[in-house]
């Protein structure tokens, strides 16, 4: 069985939330009960975010692959502590994830500047066809890169990922107050810097 | 730059994803690991009862193999043992010098046998040549006959003896007499002498024939 149709039985084509919510919760008892191919339901439905949310922060291709590795092989070993309170089963993924992301930073003893970002590789995910495009994206993650810790995961949350503000307050174990605040402070600061670099 | 535009290209950011192979190679490794709940957990009674006929059938496989090798290996010993030249008791090291020992002890009570039996040899040869150098005449029985016709008579041994005495001419004969006295002396020495050689006969031949016989068992 090949994985899309993998992940289209799992959606079974149905865009009502409480559905896709009960046969998200049905997949992770079995992934809990010990079912890898339940397990690996998951992993195709949240990869590519959790990729994404890590290389917008790590910005290296490399370290990103190895980093989502991580977030998930931890996350297999350590499925029976997981517990089914309502909340979606990416917050509990993106907490993982920021955590990596954080003794990743502590460990790492090479620091590399923000200007010797591999920018080539990231144009290549983006686009190859919009030459002025791929400059202004380059420029934008930049700019995110500077941003506090808790500031880039509320852009890269919010406005990549489309998370609510009540799911990325559960991601970052916050109140959704703190969210909004924090994804304001976080736009204003990042307009600033964009304009900074343009001039 | 108004954040509807920042908002509007942070949206671009979407199209960033994995690459495929890892992401499948990422899968496969992590599907293909343990998760700790997995491992063994006696809580749970069907798990320790799965986990039970697991141990069971290693246990059995484990045990199966291990009488194999004990069964092949006691085989392979008693081969050797009954069949193996090298098994054989006559072939094993105590044995042979026994053996060897009392072969050796017997070959030496053979040859001092033979030793005796050649020394008593002489000697008999000796004593016969000693014998036959002094009375020639009587050496064979074969001359017997011969030299008892030449005996006298009755009546003539008597006269010899002095019983039958003639007149004046007997007188004469006393003196004869004596010497017919000589005769009977005479005549019981030879008689003594040839059973003297035929008793030493007999022993030479007794005792050659023993030797022989030694001779035939050294030989088997």
């Amino acid at each position: 069985m090949l994985r899309g149709e993998t992940i289209s039985q799992f959606y079974r084509y149905n865009m009502l939330d409480g559905q896709e919510k009960i046969e998200e919760e049905s997949i992770i008892l079995d992934a809990i009960g010990g079912k890898a191919s339940a397990f690996g339901l998951l992993y195709d439905k949240y990869n590519e975010r959790i990729y994404r949310f890590i290389y917008l922060k790590v910005s290296h291709r490399e370290e990103a692959e190895d980093l989502t590795h991580q977030v998930f092989l931890s996350a297999w070993k350590n499925i029976q502590k997981y517990k089914i309170q309502g909340f979606p089963f990416s917050s509990w993924l993106y907490q993982i994830a920021k955590n990596q992301v954080i003794d990743h930073y502590r460990t790492k003893k090479e620091t590399i500047d923000i200007n010797d970002i591999d920018e080539p590789e990231a144009n290549n995910r983006l686009s190859d066809k919009n030459f002025d495009l791929d400059i202004e994206m380059a420029a934008i993650k930049k700019a995110i890169l500077k941003l506090k810790q808790e500031q880039q995961d509320v852009i890269i949350l919010r406005f990549i990922d489309d998370l609510s503000p009540k799911e990325t307050a559960l991601a970052l174990n916050k109140n959704e107050s703190t969210i909004r605040v924090l994804q304001h402070r976080a736009i204003k600061n990042l307009r600033k810097i964009i304009q900074s670099n343009h001039k | 730059m108004d954040e509807q535009y920042i908002l509007k290209k942070l949206k671009t950011f979407k199209s960033i994803k994995p690459d495929n192979k890892y992401s499948e190679k990422s899968r496969m490794l992590i599907l293909s690991a343990t998760a700790d709940h997995q491992k063994a957990d006696f809580k749970t009674p069907f798990y320790s009862f799965k986990n039970f006929i697991e141990i069971l059938r290693t246990s059995t496989v484990v045990g199966f193999v291990a009488f194999l090798l004990l069964f092949f290996m006691g085989g392979i010993s008693y081969i050797n043992k009954n069949f193996s030249p090298l098994g054989l008791e006559g072939l094993s090291q105590k044995s042979l010098v026994t053996e060897a020992e009392e072969i050796n002890n017997s070959i030496q009570i053979t040859l001092e046998q033979i030793k005796y039996l050649d020394q008593s040899n002489k000697k008999t040869i000796n004593s016969i040549n000693e014998v036959s150098n002094n009375k020639p005449v009587y050496e064979t029985s074969a001359t017997m006959p011969e030299e008892q016709s030449k005996q006298p008579t009755e009546t003539e041994s008597m006269s010899q003896n002095g019983i039958i005495t003639n007149n004046t001419e007997d007188t004469g004969n006393i003196g004869k007499n004596s010497t017919s006295t000589e005769n009977i002396g005479n005549t019981e020495s030879m008689d003594n002498i040839e059973d003297f050689l035929i008793n030493a006969s007999s022993t030479e031949s007794n005792e050659s024939d023993n030797t022989d016989k030694l001779l035939e068992e050294i030989s088997k």
